[in-house]
């Protein structure tokens, strides 16, 4: 009997071989390697930099004085974007309080957070598509016009597509009119603006 | 039972991971914070001492033919030049009868000496006469004249014991 199984076991064996044998088919390989995926970047550059840059520090200013200025918008990396711009910051103060100020009368004269400048200066934001610091109508995309003290802290989500490699331009225009009086004596207006370039319109 | 809730717990916690990772888009931020404006000031001063508030122009017992004179200073103590001072006299109490008869001479005057005379009229006509033109900020010059109020010498009896009282607007303009 067992030698019966240990022929079986062997006649199995030399079954297997014979089958390996009939699978040795031709047969090539190529391969693929060095497939890489890489990420792209997205970068925003504010006046070729990535630092705080202050546009505008003017002093000394009264009713008809003009004044403007101009951020340079690049996508320096490498993926489309999508430019916003908030959110956006306001602050005034009154800072003195001379004799014609308070004659106007001027309740917040002197007070610190109590100016009258951003009630009494019209600003113009917009996408100065080129860069001509004028708001061309059909060329220009407005962003806000009105008050100073009227800008919005927020919601300014404007969506203005920024391309990579591709530069864009925000100038902001601004004036006193010739009616503002003495209540802006001495005041100041502080602006303070965040530009977000987004990879998708919805951020 | 416990195996099938625990892997319903982790296929959701698998879910929510991915809806997060989706929203994790790219994005940059650059700032221009700090952009301010301030404007100046504008403040028109009466050098002490001269005609003001507190120093007006009085005379009594006037003849036909008399005069009296003040020097007046301006002086600009805001950061903005002023580039006009307008003068107004408006009449307000008394005999209108006698003001609108007084005359008004305006003469230059630097270093308080008069000088020569730049306008001689009737006092109600006074209506924002450029009296000085371009102070400076920050009180850096002043601007002088001598102004003289008179009573003409045509005028009869019937101006006899009157009194009138005027003001002096003076309007610095940017």
């Amino acid at each position: 009997m067992k030698r019966i199984v240990l022929s079986l076991i062997v006649l199995a064996l030399a079954g297997s071989v014979a089958i390996g044998a009939t699978r040795a088919y031709f047969s090539d390989t190529e391969t693929s390697t060095g497939n890489t995926f890489s990420a792209g970047t997205l970068d925003l550059n504010l006046d070729s930099g990535n630092t705080n840059v202050v546009k505008f520090t003017v002093s000394n200013k009264a009713p008809g004085d003009t004044g403007t200025g101009t951020w340079t918008i690049k996508n320096v990396g490498t993926v489309n974007g999508f430019l916003d711009v908030q959110p956006i910051t306001l602050s005034d103060d009154d800072n003195n309080c001379n004799e014609p100020e308070a004659a106007v009368p001027d309740a917040t004269c002197g007070s610190v957070g109590g100016g009258d400048l951003s009630a009494n200066m019209n600003v113009d934001l917009f996408v100065d598509a080129n860069n001509n610091t004028i708001y061309d109508v059909g060329g220009d995309t407005p962003i806000y016009t009105g008050l100073l003290s009227g800008i919005a802290t927020a919601g300014y989500d404007s969506s203005i597509a920024l391309n990579a490699g591709a530069t864009n331009y925000i100038t902001l225009n601004w004036g006193i009119p010739t009616t503002a009086g003495n209540i802006i004596q001495s005041d100041s207006s502080t602006l303070g603006m965040t530009f977000e370039l987004g990879q998708t319109a919805a951020q | 039972m416990k195996r099938i809730i625990l892997s319903l717990i982790l296929v959701s916690l698998i879910a929510v991971f991915a809806v997060n990772s989706s929203q994790a888009y790219l994005s940059d931020t650059e700032t221009s914070n700090s952009n301010s404006t301030t404007a100046g000031s504008l403040n028109l001063n009466l050098v002490a001492g001269y005609l003001s508030v507190t120093d007006p122009i009085t005379a009594s017992g006037l003849t036909p033919g008399g005069t009296v004179s003040r020097f007046v200073a301006f002086q600009n103590s805001g950061t903005i030049a002023i580039s006009r001072v307008g003068a107004t006299s408006v009449f307000l109490s008394g005999f209108s009868y006698l003001y609108n008869k007084l005359g008004l001479r305006i003469y230059d005057a630097p270093s308080y000496v008069r000088g020569a005379l730049l306008l001689d009229t009737n006092l109600k006509d006074l209506s924002n006469y450029t009296i000085w033109t371009t102070l400076a900020p920050l009180g850096a010059t002043t601007g002088i004249r001598d102004v003289e109020v008179y009573l003409p010498s045509d005028v009869d009896g019937s101006y006899q014991n009157l009194t009138t009282t005027w003001q002096f607007n003076f309007l610095g303009q940017q």
